[in-house]
């Protein structure tokens, strides 16, 4: 049976966006196919930019509390809605990468000014199984609270799309 | 692979569905589902800082004792008893 695609699916992911109305009169002229494809393409708008890219230089920019700093950056496409039509943009996103002294796990850290992102996290892999989890966790909560003082830091604990990167 | 995790039924009543990995992040201390916070993420976390956890009332701090069962080392009220922050 053929899924129904109609604008009511579309609305609630533009909200907020100057183009709507446009991109609704593209979606009713259009063919199931495309239709489908708008869909897909509206449910990126509001989403977290995807990172393409990791940038962090070779030396540390400072070691502190047992934990290596390397301030850089990500490169990360979003989806945003132009007057023509969605726009893959590529941005820049400040990062830090943390690393244990002792090579046990590394993080990797978006922060504004109240809250942070754990963007990455690991164990080294040769160490897993050895309640490491916990002592990465200590460490991130240390960082975060005492010496950014954020009042929170999220995350996601969706797997890794590539365990090799 | 998710598991259901009965116990996990968050404010909405909803029946909440966890993978081990998530289940991982939430029996760590300081750490709620996202949901509490109001971000529809169902894989989402987020840990809070201790100073932020101090505002609030003992009842909201055990809730959420209630809404996330970690060891006791690891539950709220017995975390936020160790700062003399909970009368």
């Amino acid at each position: 049976m053929e899924k129904f695609l109609s604008a009511t699916m579309l609305m609630p992911l533009l909200i907020n966006q100057e183009f709507a109305e446009q991109l609704i009169d593209r979606f009713l002229k259009a063919s199931d196919h495309q239709k489908q494809k708008i869909i897909e393409d509206a449910s990126e708008l509001n989403q977290k930019p995807i990172v393409q890219e990791f940038h962090f230089p070779t030396k540390a920019t400072k070691t502190k509390n047992k934990l290596r700093h390397f301030e850089g950056y990500a490169t990360a496409t979003e989806t945003v809605l132009g007057k023509a039509g969605f726009i893959k943009k590529e941005v820049e996103m400040e990062m830090s990468l943390i690393e244990d002294i002792e090579g046990r796990f590394e993080f990797i850290l978006q922060c504004d000014e109240d809250s942070g992102y754990i963007v990455a996290c690991k164990v080294t892999p040769e160490l897993r199984g050895k309640g490491l989890f916990s002592t990465m966790v200590g460490a991130i909560t240390r960082y975060c609270f005492n010496e950014l003082g954020l009042s929170s830091v999220s995350g996601s604990a969706r797997p890794p799309r590539d365990e090799s990167q | 692979m998710r598991e259901r995790a009965l116990q996990d039924q968050l404010q909405t009543g909803e029946e909440v569905i966890l993978t081990r990995l998530h289940q991982l992040w939430l029996s760590q201390p300081y750490a709620v589902h996202s949901r509490v916070l109001g971000i529809d993420d169902e894989d989402g976390f987020a840990l809070l800082s201790p100073k932020h956890l101090a505002g609030l009332p003992i009842d909201e701090i055990a809730n959420l004792d209630k809404y996330h069962p970690k060891k006791e080392e690891n539950s709220f009220v017995y975390l936020m008893e160790q700062k003399g922050a909970v009368a």
